[in-house]
């Protein structure tokens, strides 16, 4: 990510002259305040959005180049939990994880397989017929994480996937998101909650007002500190 | 092959989801193409009769009662745009007229006597001629009136061109309906399911596969519709036919194979053709602005 900028008409600026290099495999917080630039950092990763100024370069790909036709093949290669999960309300468990993978094409018995191979690592299984509705906020987030993971990304872009949850059930998540980084799976992890970034050390980018303020490799920084 | 079973399982879906509507929808695709089928049969069919007249190069010249019809015909032999003239006395015409309506003996009880005049039946050699010989025929003294097909193929023709004009501005008004309709049914579908497609987008699916579904739905009900519009159309005009022919012996309503798959290519191909451009411009709009980062 070189000098990049996005700037939100009229005049919001949500980041500004952002230089980024992050190496495969790599666990990477973006801390800071509500609205200091982390959600659009990673919607700008996922290509939800363009710089206003700058370039960004994921793997080949040139985000700001990238045609329409190519899109949704760069997004294969990237897992994404919302924030709010976004998960569909009128599918079961097993189902809002298989529509991912049969919306790309993947064979039935695949599907299944990996569905059900997804689903027992974040312990699921077992509830796979239930509908988001009827599950914890926890079990929520799982599901959410198994739908990012299914099709095993090469970048997992995570908004606040603890956001909302308790401390003992956010622990648990947060050793499901290295799991899958020790497998290789870069992951961005935007997140304002300080004992994660305490517990579970990793490089941490804050960022205050659209620029970055600090880019720990360890994790040694104490949020908001200099704010 | 996957991804054609999803893309089929999800047309169903979409088709079953708001049965209430999707139903609504065909019936009044149904009406629609009724509507432009019936204008087209009626449009073809007085096109076809006009034509059919004016290629009759008959004239009936009815001469003045008590006539000696020996000058008559002698002049006539002298033009030689005339390939054919016979004369027709009272009692052949009123035999013909018996013949077409079977009710001779009832007029003549009705009126005491043969209303009907002598007349000289006569064939011009080329269409050309026609209205010179009417001309010349007319300007005889012994003749009281003529008449030809082509007078009536004029009328016909100008029946036939209103016809056309009105089957047009049913065209028109139908496409017109059936486009708001089918379009107002793909964007139900489409926000019924927003967020899907949304997350869909989102995880790598490509428009192709977001945007099929939508356009099968779109061609399923286009062409069933007109399909089935097609059907009763078919049955109505067979029933219609056989009524006429009895009714009417001589009015010839066209009536071959070839009116039926030419009407079944225009009214499925142009459901399907309207089904795939409605959804197609729903869908579209739709994933484009999904699609395109702000």
């Amino acid at each position: 990510m070189a000098g990049v900028s996005k700037i939100f008409d009229p005049d919001i600026v949500a980041l500004e002259d952002v230089y980024l290099n992050i190496k495969k495999g790599e666990f990477v917080y973006f801390v800071g305040h509500t609205g200091s630039g982390k959600t659009t950092l990673l919607r700008l990763i996922n290509r939800e959005l363009i710089p206003t100024s700058g370039q960004i370069m994921v793997g080949k790909y040139n985000l700001r180049k990238l045609r329409m036709g190519q899109l949704p093949y760069y997004r294969r290669q990237i897992g994404v939990i919302f924030q709010d999960f976004k998960l569909l309300p009128h599918l079961n468990a097993a189902e809002n994880v298989a529509f991912v993978l049969e919306a790309i094409g993947v064979p039935k018995r695949q599907v299944e397989e990996r569905v059900k191979a997804v689903l027992s690592r974040l312990d699921l299984w077992r509830r796979r017929f239930l509908y988001p509705e009827q599950m914890s906020g926890g079990e929520q987030q799982r599901l959410a994480i198994a739908r990012a993971v299914v099709n095993m990304p090469s970048l997992l872009i995570a908004d606040e996937p603890t956001g909302n949850l308790d401390m003992e059930t956010a622990e648990s998540i947060m050793e499901i998101l290295f799991s899958i980084n020790a497998s290789g799976t870069t992951v961005l992890m935007a997140t304002h909650n300080q004992y994660i970034v305490d517990a579970f050390r990793a490089r941490v980018v804050e960022l205050n007002k659209g620029r970055i303020l600090s880019d720990e490799p360890k994790g040694e920084v104490e949020l908001y500190g200099d704010l | 092959m996957a991804t054609f079973r999803y893309i089929l399982r999800d047309t169903v879906r979409l088709l079953t989801r708001h049965f209430g509507v999707v139903f609504l929808t065909l019936l009044t695709i149904i009406a629609v193409f009724l509507a432009v089928g019936m204008s087209i049969l009626l449009s073809v069919n007085v096109t076809s009769l006009a034509s059919q007249i004016e290629s009759d190069l008959t004239i009936e010249a009815y001469l003045k009662v008590q006539t000696d019809a020996e000058p008559v015909m002698r002049r006539l032999a002298e033009i030689h745009e005339i390939k054919n003239a016979r004369y027709v006395s009272p009692e052949e015409a009123l035999k013909r007229l018996e013949e077409k309506l079977g009710q001779g003996d009832q007029i003549i009880s009705l009126l005491g006597s043969n209303p009907l005049p002598p007349s000289v039946i006569i064939t011009v050699d080329k269409a050309e001629n026609l209205k010179d010989v009417v001309r010349e025929v007319e300007a005889f003294p012994e003749v009281e009136d003529v008449i030809y097909a082509g007078e009536v193929a004029e009328r016909l023709a100008s029946l036939a061109y209103f016809l056309n004009r009105f089957a047009l501005a049913v065209f028109v008004i139908a496409l017109v309906t059936s486009l708001v309709v089918m379009m107002n049914t793909i964007r139900i579908a489409l926000y019924s399911r927003r967020e899907e497609i949304g997350v869909m987008l989102l995880v790598g699916a490509t428009p192709t596969y977001v945007s099929l579904p939508f356009l099968l739905q779109g061609v399923i009900l286009g062409g069933t519709g007109a399909l089935v519009a097609l059907l009763f159309l078919i049955k109505a005009y067979r029933w219609l036919l056989e009524v006429l022919s009895k009714a009417l012996p001589f009015f010839n309503m066209l009536d071959s194979p070839k009116i039926t798959l030419w009407l079944f290519c225009l009214l499925v191909g142009g459901g399907v053709a309207l089904g795939w451009l409605c959804s197609w411009t729903a869908v579209y709009q739709h994933i484009r602005r999904a699609l395109k980062p702000r």
